[in-house]
């Protein structure tokens, strides 16, 4: 009779396991997700979350694309996951249920502050602007599809569109004198693009002088398909739990490394508008991850 | 009425232009068409270069979800002078791309030569494949006619000048090496003489490598001109040969073997013709008859070769003694006639008469001994003692005969 009983223990959890994994509940799941070198934090805090939330993942690299690409690839479930920031579009398509977004600030808004790019030989044309109107004198360059280009417009700043920028191409533009700006995130910009774009353009550097400021945040977005379901809710709740736990500016400051405060108190600081958003579109409970140097 | 003359190159030029036509316009209608086959195999190829050409050069504005530079490069192909219609299914965005004119719609052709389609795949950097879009051309249809017509012009004038070029190279050649050489077989068969063999074609000449027909008919007629000629060149010397013989036969039928002097037939032609002379001049002439006496004892004491120097010696000294114009025949045994024409006078006949009885009258020496004879001469004048050559003979015979008789009567001479 003990035995029996025995055999009953040992086997029941042995028939749950087989049928779990029957059900491929023990199989990591796999997911397509955005892999650029500049969202090495993003993707390690997504990591992070969805192990808070108990789900092991395996990831495969999605292919590299612009934006449209990105938008079109998630949202028809190519891609799952990627870490783009929050655009018109994107926000509209999730109020129409055809894309997921967890609204974390994963740049903590540092992505909002942006840092011109321009040639060494002009690296000082903007120390006498003070103002948006002072830099309608100058041309900005963007990629296409890029929000930014909204911004800026809005502001009354000239913005051309560019195709090719991600080695660091629109110095030849800048040289031909049909670009006299790129700006781009503040950290992203020190930490990995100055440095990958001088391996082919040395001539270019960071503007000294000026720092523009607006509403502008990478978020997570999450394919509106079912086999993405889990995922949406387990980043939800990781997400919850980082942020609440401490361990998202934690593992934050580990890999990102933001200026020091004498980087922004020696630079003008102009805030643009951004037309279709400001910083309540971060849900209060995470808006405390948001960078603040200038407003302590 | 002879049949009008047409050179053998011009026969051959006629009968080759109807088989040779009809073959170059076979070739020309299997060339046109395999034209036209490899012109639309071309043309499928080119087509399908430039499906995949644009499909490549869309990878990325599609990967990209940049419509605009899709429709940029659609409406490029669409310009292309061979495209109809072009119609580009662009994934990211949802829509089709359309440009051209189309004037069949592409649902309701199947995939043919003229209608091509493919989808635009963009692969990654890692070699992953993703459908970005669906390129969907259609080509203005081939026309067959067009591309025909424009084979068979450019062939047609190929084949033309080839054609021309033949038949003026096979007349030149076909007169090169058959008419001219016929001519001039024909030249030498009119002059029966020998073809020229270094002026002929190659076959002909005298190192060739090979022989022909027409070198073989030559040569065998250069030898039968060879042959007739050498048998041409052997009759001449027979017949020269017999005209020798004749003449040597005639000479001998009138010639005393003996003395070399005339025969009786020699005396008769000359005395006829000397008759036949003094008849149509009106001069005269003399004939002497002679008969040697003692002769015969001499045959038969000293033998018939002392009598043969005998005569021999006589009818040397019966020439001596007479003009080179006057004729001097042996009769036969020791008898000689003298014919003589045109004398100054009776006296120089008796003068001539006289010194012939003294010349033969002289001793003959023969080895070991003396002989000596005499002759009993007759005369005959022309016309007066008889008119033609037996008259005159008869009668000269008659006088001699009385010479000798009033000889032995005088006793000069034995009887």
């Amino acid at each position: 009779m003990v035995s029996r009983w025995f055999s009953v223990f040992w086997a029941l959890p042995v028939l749950a396991v087989l049928l779990a994994g029957r059900a491929g509940l023990l199989h990591a799941a796999e997911f397509t997700v955005q892999n650029e070198p500049h969202l090495h934090h993003a993707r390690a805090l997504t990591r992070a979350a969805l192990q808070a939330a108990g789900m092991e993942t395996t990831w495969v690299d999605a292919p590299n694309g612009n934006e449209r690409r990105n938008l079109f690839m998630i949202t028809t479930g190519q891609t799952h996951l990627d870490f783009m920031p929050a655009t018109p579009t994107r926000l509209r398509l999730v109020q129409a249920g055809k894309l997921r977004v967890i609204k974390v600030p994963l740049d903590r808004g540092l992505l909002g502050y942006r840092l011109n790019l321009l040639l060494a030989s002009q690296r000082d044309k903007l120390a006498q602007v003070k103002t948006a109107a002072d830099l309608a004198d100058f041309s900005m360059g963007q990629n296409v599809g890029w929000m930014d280009i909204e911004i800026y417009r809005a502001a009354g700043i000239p913005t051309k569109e560019v195709k090719r920028w991600s080695h660091g191409e629109f110095a030849e533009q800048m040289e031909a004198g049909f670009l006299d700006l790129f700006p781009l995130g503040l950290e992203e910009s020190l930490n990995y693009f100055l440095p990958h774009f001088q391996l082919k353009y040395p001539q270019l550097t960071a503007d000294p002088y000026l720092l523009v400021r607006y509403p502008w945040y990478r978020f997570v977005w999450v394919s509106p398909h079912p086999d993405a379901d889990a995922l949406y809710g387990a980043l939800q709740r990781g997400f919850d739990s980082l942020v609440n736990d401490g361990s998202f500016l934690r593992i934050w400051s580990q890999l990102r490394k933001p200026p020091p405060q004498s980087f922004f108190d020696s630079r003008t600081v102009i805030d643009l508008q951004n037309p279709f958003y400001d910083h309540t579109l971060v849900p209060r409970p995470y808006r405390q991850l948001l960078f603040r140097p200038l407003h302590p | 009425m002879s049949p009008r003359h047409r050179p053998l190159h011009q026969q051959f030029v006629r009968l080759l232009l109807l088989p040779l036509v009809a073959a170059f316009l076979l070739a020309l209608g299997a060339t046109v068409l395999l034209s036209y086959t490899l012109e639309l195999e071309k043309q499928v190829s080119s087509r399908t270069q430039v499906l995949r050409l644009y499909e490549r050069s869309l990878h990325k504005p599609l990967w990209d979800c940049d419509s605009d530079t899709a429709r940029g490069i659609v409406d490029t192909l669409a310009y292309l002078p061979e495209v109809d219609h072009v119609r580009l299914q662009d994934v990211c965005a949802g829509s089709l791309i359309t440009a051209g004119t189309a004037t069949t719609d592409h649902a309701d052709a199947d995939a043919d030569a003229n209608h091509l389609q493919m989808p635009v795949i963009y692969r990654d950097a890692k070699g992953r494949s993703f459908a970005v879009g669906h390129l969907d051309v259609r080509f203005h249809p081939a026309s067959l006619l067009s591309a025909a017509l424009h084979a068979l012009w450019r062939y047609s004038v190929i084949f033309v000048l080839v054609l021309g070029l033949l038949f003026v190279g096979a007349a030149l050649i076909f007169r090169q090496i058959i008419g001219r050489p016929l001519a001039q077989l024909l030249d030498a068969i009119h002059a029966h003489r020998r073809v020229d063999v270094p002026t002929c074609p190659l076959t002909l000449a005298s190192n060739a490598p090979f022989e022909d027909e027409l070198s073989e008919v030559v040569h065998a007629y250069n030898g039968l001109v060879d042959t007739n000629a050498r048998q041409t060149q052997e009759l001449a010397q027979a017949i020269q040969k017999l005209r020798q013989n004749e003449k040597h036969l005639v000479h001998a039928a009138r010639q005393d073997p003996l003395t070399g002097l005339g025969n009786r037939l020699a005396l008769e032609e000359a005395l006829s013709s000397a008759i036949a002379r003094t008849q149509r001049s009106g001069n005269g002439g003399h004939v002497l008859m002679l008969d040697l006496n003692r002769f015969k004892p001499i045959n038969d004491e000293h033998g018939h070769a002392a009598g043969d120097a005998v005569l021999k010696a006589v009818a040397q000294r019966l020439l001596a003694s007479v003009r080179t114009t006057d004729t001097v025949a042996r009769l036969g045994g020791d008898e000689f006639v003298v014919v003589v024409e045109d004398p100054t006078s009776v006296a120089g006949l008796e003068t001539l008469r006289k010194t012939i009885l003294t010349a033969v009258a002289q001793p003959i020496f023969l080895p070991g001994m003396a002989l000596s004879v005499h002759a009993s001469i007759g005369t005959a004048s022309f016309l007066q003692d008889g008119k033609d050559s037996t008259a005159l003979l008869a009668h000269a015979d008659k006088s001699m005969y009385a010479h000798k008789a009033a000889n032995q009567q005088a006793g000069q001479v034995p009887r």
